[in-house]
């Protein structure tokens, strides 16, 4: 099934970097950061019913992030597309106006890890406490030494707190 | 008078929060409110959020299981079931068949006693509290199958890598032949208590209101796509660990209808416990003969690659994608998780609704706050 | 009685014992009436649910009829202003932890907590170890009476903390705090 699909994107977009990956166990599609809209958008029209988005994973590779989207077909097998990132300036484009569902996920993954879709960033956290300093979920992220007066660490033989 | 009102448009702002509200954990709604009818309701979630999938790059292999119940913990045995599968998909380990109809007995169980939850969590709601202690009284039943069986009443820590973690202890197989004529009695009385008052079906009719063209766009999976009209099923679609034989008693339940309020979802979920009480009786007397585990090997580390499997847990579809760099501790764990994909369709299903029905409401979509959160 | 701000007894006994002086005379001693009102207040504590995580599913076990807790005169209340004690059941987080503290507050004297479970005690799995978000433990933001172990606690072990807060409440000294001091 997968095959079919490459068979078909390579010929229509030949001018962009399109690689099959099948060594890890799952079989992937690797296409380039700048050609999400348009790759996406034509698998979008390809088949009969639109495929279902399911999920989408960031990864922390040493010196890039990698992102996965994870689609479902009516039948029910998988589609597996692959994109990667740098580090220092972290941008991608955002699927959010043909999937709905998209959004949701795409601002977990900007509070977590930092990556900033169709360059919109959000003011307010989410998922973690107002004014949270740093990205956590990056390999080299340092756990917090106290936050707004509550120590983070905890000693088993001091008493915490004290009746009035 | 209500001319009046409509004529000059105040809202007011109002706040439903985090303590006290009647979905099972920490959920905050900002509502604008005009008179009695709401406007707008925006949900506010992250006050659970303990930071689960960078913990899993601390802990063990042999530790993740407990970790990962307590993500959805009312049905914690499909969580581990799909981890458990994802890992066996990277180790390339075969699963006995006795091991397969253990775990396909202790996932029904499991859904049973998490839709009997929800029928008391929707009594309390709606102030009918005698109902509530009936409902608590049979779920009682359940747990004292599961402490004979594994010897816990709520995280029991049972399936495991290449199988379940003990036999089947002797008279278990009797007592759940007990349990399941005990039960079934019990749904015509659950009928007479619910369904036949008319006080209580009233508050929930025509409230809430569900359509199927949401559900396809935004991927909402479980008894509330199946209630609206849109039948997607992982057992029946991709079948795991032994549910072929039931793929036609399965798709039975196929609607055709166009969408859903309160009621049909609760329906929808008595209906549910009806069809796994058929599906057990059925398995409980034929469990093949064979090992219950396989053995593995003593250092813990696991190959390199990758792996994602799905399971159909009691709210929706429940997806683990596993990635390991062939050491003793994980790399990369991503939690799929049902209920996330009904935060965007919370404010259109609760405007045009009054104040006092918003509990019911809430409490019909079995909307877990430590999934979305994780 | 109007009793002096902080006090978690609830009275000041040196305001009590000037009211009392003209109505009886000097030698009388109150030890009964101790007993008295501490009886009356360890039979009838209404409590808060803070239900948070795993552990609030066994915490609404204890309300149904095979674990019964109105047999100790406790019921559940919804607001906080009605309760006397308040059961932390489930992880505290950073987001959550400022929410907790304002419901304390707005607790009337004399009010008592139980922390329940593993993740309120101490934090449990998701202790400072092993994950940012999570604090380690209630007692670093509200004073304690009684810590119940276990992940999650059976019924019964609550209903075992209960009674020994029961007992912790009948030793207190309400009014005989001032005459021998």
């Amino acid at each position: 099934m997968e095959k079919e699909l490459f068979e078909k994107i390579k010929n229509r977009f030949s001018d962009s970097k399109i690689e099959l990956l099948n060594n890890t166990g799952i079989a992937k599609i690797y296409i380039e950061s700048k050609d999400i809209k348009k790759i996406l958008g034509f698998v979008s029209t390809y088949f009969e019913e639109k495929p279902f988005l399911e999920t989408i994973i960031a990864r922390d590779i040493d010196d890039s992030f990698s992102v996965s989207y994870i689609f479902r077909e009516k039948t029910g097998d998988i589609l597996t597309f692959e994109t990667e990132t740098n580090k220092k300036k972290p941008e991608l484009d955002s699927i959010a106006s043909t999937w709905p569902g998209a959004e949701v996920l795409e601002r977990e993954i900007q509070e977590l890890f930092g990556i900033v879709f169709d360059g919109k960033e959000y003011t307010s956290n989410m998922f973690l406490a107002d004014q949270w300093v740093g990205k956590p979920m990056k390999k080299d992220y340092v756990f917090p030494e106290d936050f707004k007066g509550i120590e983070h660490r905890r000693n088993p033989l001091k008493k915490e707190h004290e009746r009035p | 008078m209500s001319n009046q009102n409509m004529e000059t448009e105040e809202t007011y702002y109002s706040n439903y929060g985090p303590q006290g509200g009647l979905a099972s954990g920490p959920l905050k709604l900002k509502m604008t409110l005009s008179g009695e009818r709401v406007v707008a309701a925006e949900p506010d979630v992250g006050f659970l959020h303990r930071g689960i999938e960078k913990t899993c790059e601390k802990l063990q292999w042999v530790a993740l299981p407990s970790l990962i119940e307590k993500v959805d913990y009312l049905s914690s045995i499909h969580g581990t079931l799909a981890l458990s599968l994802a890992v066996e998909k990277l180790m390339k380990i075969e699963i006995s068949p006795r091991a397969q109809a253990i775990r396909l007995i202790v996932s029904e169980l499991n859904r049973i006693a998490s839709h009997i939850y929800f029928l008391t969590t929707m009594a309390k709601a709606c102030g009918a509290q005698t109902a509530s202690q009936f409902f608590l009284r049979d779920r009682e039943k359940i747990n004292n199958l599961f402490e004979m069986l594994t010897g816990a009443r709520l995280m029991y820590n049972y399936v495991c890598v290449g199988g379940v973690m003990s036999d089947i202890t002797e008279g278990f197989i009797e007592k759940t032949h007990d349990t399941i004529k005990y039960l079934k009695p019990k749904l015509k009385e659950y009928d007479d208590l619910l369904f036949n008052n008319h006080i209580f079906t009233n508050r929930l009719k025509k409230t809430g209101i569900l359509k199927t063209s949401d559900c396809i766009s935004h991927y909402i999976t479980g008894p509330n796509a199946r209630a609206s009209g849109f039948f997607y099923d992982v057992r029946a679609l991709s079948p795991y660990c032994g549910y072929e034989k039931y793929k036609e008693f399965l798709e039975r339940s196929i609607k055709p209808v166009t969408q859903s309020d309160s009621l049909d979802r609760l329906q929808q979920r008595v209906l549910e416990i009806r069809q796994s009480l058929e599906i057990l009786s059925l398995e409980i007397d034929r469990v093949p003969a064979g090992t219950y585990k396989e053995k593995l090997s003593k250092d813990g580390k696991v190959p390199k690659g990758e792996a994602y499997s799905v399971v159909e847990s009691s709210r929706g579809l429940f997806g683990v994608y596993v990635c390991s760099s062939g050491g003793n501790v994980a790399e990369r764990i991503k939690l799929r998780t049902p209920s996330l994909s009904l935060l965007k369709v919370v404010p259109d299903i609760l405007k045009g609704n009054e104040v006092s029905d918003v509990p019911g409401v809430i409490a019909s979509l079995d909307i877990s706050v430590s999934e979305i959160d994780r | 009685m109007r009793g002096k701000k902080g006090t978690w007894t609830g009275s000041s006994s040196g305001e009590l014992m000037k009211n009392l002086e003209n109505a009886l005379p000097e030698y009388a001693v109150f030890t009964k009436l101790d007993d008295i009102i501490n009886w009356s207040r360890y039979n009838s504590l209404s409590y808060l649910t803070l239900d948070l995580a795993c552990c609030g599913i066994e915490m609404s076990h204890v309300e149904g009829s095979r674990f019964d807790i109105e047999r100790f005169g406790s019921a559940p209340v919804a607001s906080p202003r009605h309760a006397d004690l308040m059961i932390v059941a489930g992880t505290i987080s950073y987001k959550m932890a400022p929410i907790i503290k304002n419901l304390y507050d707005q607790m009337p004297f004399p009010k008592y907590v139980i922390s329940m479970g593993s993740c309120s005690n101490s934090g449990g799995i998701f202790n400072w170890e092993n994950s940012y978000a999570a604090v380690s433990g209630v007692d670093k933001i509200i004073p304690v009476d009684v810590f119940v172990p276990g992940c999650p606690p059976r019924p019964e072990a609550l209903l075992h903390g209960l009674v020994s807060l029961q007992k912790k409440i009948s030793k207190q000294k309400v009014l005989v705090q001032g005459v021998f001091s």
